[in-house]
């Protein structure tokens, strides 16, 4: 079960480098252990791109665990393409990503499954009627090591639902929820297989304005609950209260803090 | 009523309907949600160029239809997967050199195999022997085999394919071993619903279960239950009407779909004039409002109020609020 006591507290005052591996016990480390000793994320002059050619040039972010960092940034700056460098759909052509102080695999499509990752779609495909419950149950294929997981399959899914305030709609069929419920689910997709950080791609993107408020809340919730997140978004305002810092993507280069006014003018 | 079932050739029919009519919708449910319900069809065209090789060597039509569709699948995914555009036009291409080559070959048959022709484009079941029903049973076996174990994978690839390669699933992997499966299942129905309309066994009775089921397991199940029976009372029409099993197999898939479709159309139009007439006033005003009477409740991560004995739940829409009934 998933409950906010089992979860890592945030980091105070970790270093920003990862401790020396000497620390951890070689094999069968416990993955709360690993999250502790490590940031969530290191991302070090990492270039990302697509058949090779570059879009994201020499990125830098290091995120702590339990901490919350907006992703910002124009459209066409790069942001979703760093997104889906991190999680193995754009390639890594140069640098180093680490996840929870181990290397991310560079090879497309062979990317950690310590990352869950929540895509900009809203609807999933209205073909066929399919439950909040069955989509959330894919996320379980991420987990490798089933044997660790604790817990039948169905009470992680159900866990997964409480914690972003949808435990009452697991039988629902997805074409039922409104936009920012099904955002929500997708976000479950992502947490039942325990992550160690979740990004989310523009979580807001064709949500109506209480579905936004709702997101809010569910990050807020996660927030507290000790989880570490990058969202990647336009509307800063709404996030406000839950963001710890802003990274700003502009023509490919990640820069701290907030965009100035002629960044994103200037990316057109 | 039930004589069909003294003659040998109808028992087997019908077991080969059964068989034909369980798997296709199974194989059907995923193709329909990749939305990709014409591909069985197209996987038909390059089967008969298999039976058309098969017919002229003499060697069994079955197996030279499975190499052909399996080997089409094999290069449509690879196709799909590296090509950036033109990926529709590629399976146009291969299509068509399907069906045209299997016409060019049949007519180089010694025997003139215009009659065979007709009996695998449209479906011959009556003529299906015991070795026939044996191998079907293997390929349905097969499939089954294959659903059981990569169901689940199948599932999430086509829910949401970018997302299942994010978490490392073997994504190329998978959408091959799905035309392959659609490739196996076009085979195997060949003799009961003919090449031409194999694709309807696969996604029609799907069309039909979506309707009721609220959820991919259930559309899943409902489909195939839906396939087993109208193969098998298609079937037993066709030789009542003495007409191909095929076309009396899809009619009745067609129809079925037609009839809950309109069933469907009825209750939800006799639900909304009830709640009509039951809320006279419905939505006069705003729930939360000034003026508003209802208690509020919390609901999940939404307010509902209470209206003559069950809850209205706000939804936004563009024009305002309304309330679905909860």
């Amino acid at each position: 079960m998933m409950s906010p006591t089992e979860r890592p507290l945030p980091a105070v005052a970790q270093p920003a480098v990862a401790l020396p591996a000497v620390a951890q016990p070689a094999v069968a480390q416990r993955p709360a252990a690993d999250v502790i000793a490590a940031p969530a994320l290191v991302v070090r002059k990492a270039t990302i791109g697509y058949r090779g050619r570059p879009v994201v040039i020499d990125a830098d972010l290091t995120v702590e665990v339990g901490e919350v960092v907006a992703l910002l940034g124009a459209n066409g700056s790069g942001k979703t393409t760093l997104v889906r460098g991190l999680v193995g759909l754009a390639e890594l052509l140069n640098g180093h990503i680490e996840v929870a102080g181990r290397p991310v695999s560079a090879r497309l499509g062979r990317n950690s499954v310590r990352i869950g990752y929540v895509p900009q779609r809203l609807s999933p495909p209205a073909g066929i009627p399919t439950t909040a419950m069955e989509v959330v149950s894919t996320g379980l294929l991420a987990r490798r090591t089933l044997w660790a997981a604790g817990g039948s399959a169905k009470a992680r899914v159900r866990a997964a639902l409480a914690e972003i305030g949808l435990a009452g709609f697991a039988g629902t069929p997805v074409f039922e929820l409104s936009g920012g419920q099904q955002r929500r689910v997708l976000i479950a997709r992502a947490l039942v297989a325990d992550p160690g950080i979740v990004i989310l791609d523009e979580p807001t993107a064709g949500v109506d304005r209480a579905g936004v408020m709702s997101l809010v809340a569910t990050l807020a919730d996660l927030k507290a609950a000790g989880r570490t997140l990058v969202v990647v978004t336009h509307e800063i305002d709404v996030f406000g209260g839950v963001v710890d810092r802003t990274v700003t993507m502009v023509d490919g280069h990640l820069m701290p803090g907030a965009p100035r006014q002629g960044d994103v003018a200037g990316s057109h | 009523m039930l004589e069909l079932l003294d003659y040998g050739f109808m028992r087997r029919a019908l077991v080969a309907a059964v068989l034909v009519g369980t798997i296709a919708p199974l194989v059907g449910v995923f193709v329909v949600q990749r939305r990709m319900s014409l591909i069985g069809d197209g996987m038909g065209h390059v089967a008969l160029t298999g039976v058309a090789v098969g017919l002229l060597t003499g060697a069994a039509p079955v197996w030279t239809a499975l190499v052909a569709a399996v080997a089409a699948a094999v290069l449509l995914e690879a196709v799909r997967a590296t090509g950036r555009t033109g990926g529709d036009l590629a399976l146009a291409l291969l299509f068509y050199s399907g069906i045209a080559g299997g016409v060019v070959l049949v007519s180089l048959t010694p025997n003139g195999g215009a009659a065979n022709l007709v009996a695998y484009l449209f479906g011959s079941v009556t003529t299906t022997t015991w070795a026939d029903l044996a191998v079907f049973a293997g390929l349905a076996v097969i499939v089954l085999l294959i659903l059981a174990v990569w169901g689940r994978v199948l599932y999430a690839v086509s829910e949401d394919e970018e997302f299942a390669m994010a978490i490392g699933l073997p994504v190329r992997l998978v959408n091959t071993l799905l035309l392959v499966l659609v490739a196996t299942t076009v085979v195997l129905s060949m003799r009961v619903v003919g090449l031409l309309l194999i694709s309807a066994l696969m996604v029609v009775p799907v069309a039909t279960a979506r309707l009721f089921a609220r959820s991919f397991v259930r559309t899943l199940l409902l489909a195939s239950v839906i396939g087993a029976v109208v193969a098998v009372l298609g079937t037993a029409g066709s030789y009542y009407t003495a007409t191909p099993s095929g076309g009396s197999i899809v009619l009745l898939a067609v129809a079925t779909f037609l009839l809950a479709a309109a069933a469907v159309l009825v209750a939800r139009r006799a639900a909304a004039w009830r709640r009509r007439r039951a809320h006279p006033d419905a939505h006069a005003h705003v729930h939360g409002g000034p003026n508003c009477e209802h208690p509020a409740v919390a609901h999940a991560d939404h307010v509902d109020y209470l209206h003559d004995g069950h809850r209205h739940s706000p939804r936004l829409t563009p024009t305002g609020v309304d309330y679905d009934e909860h």
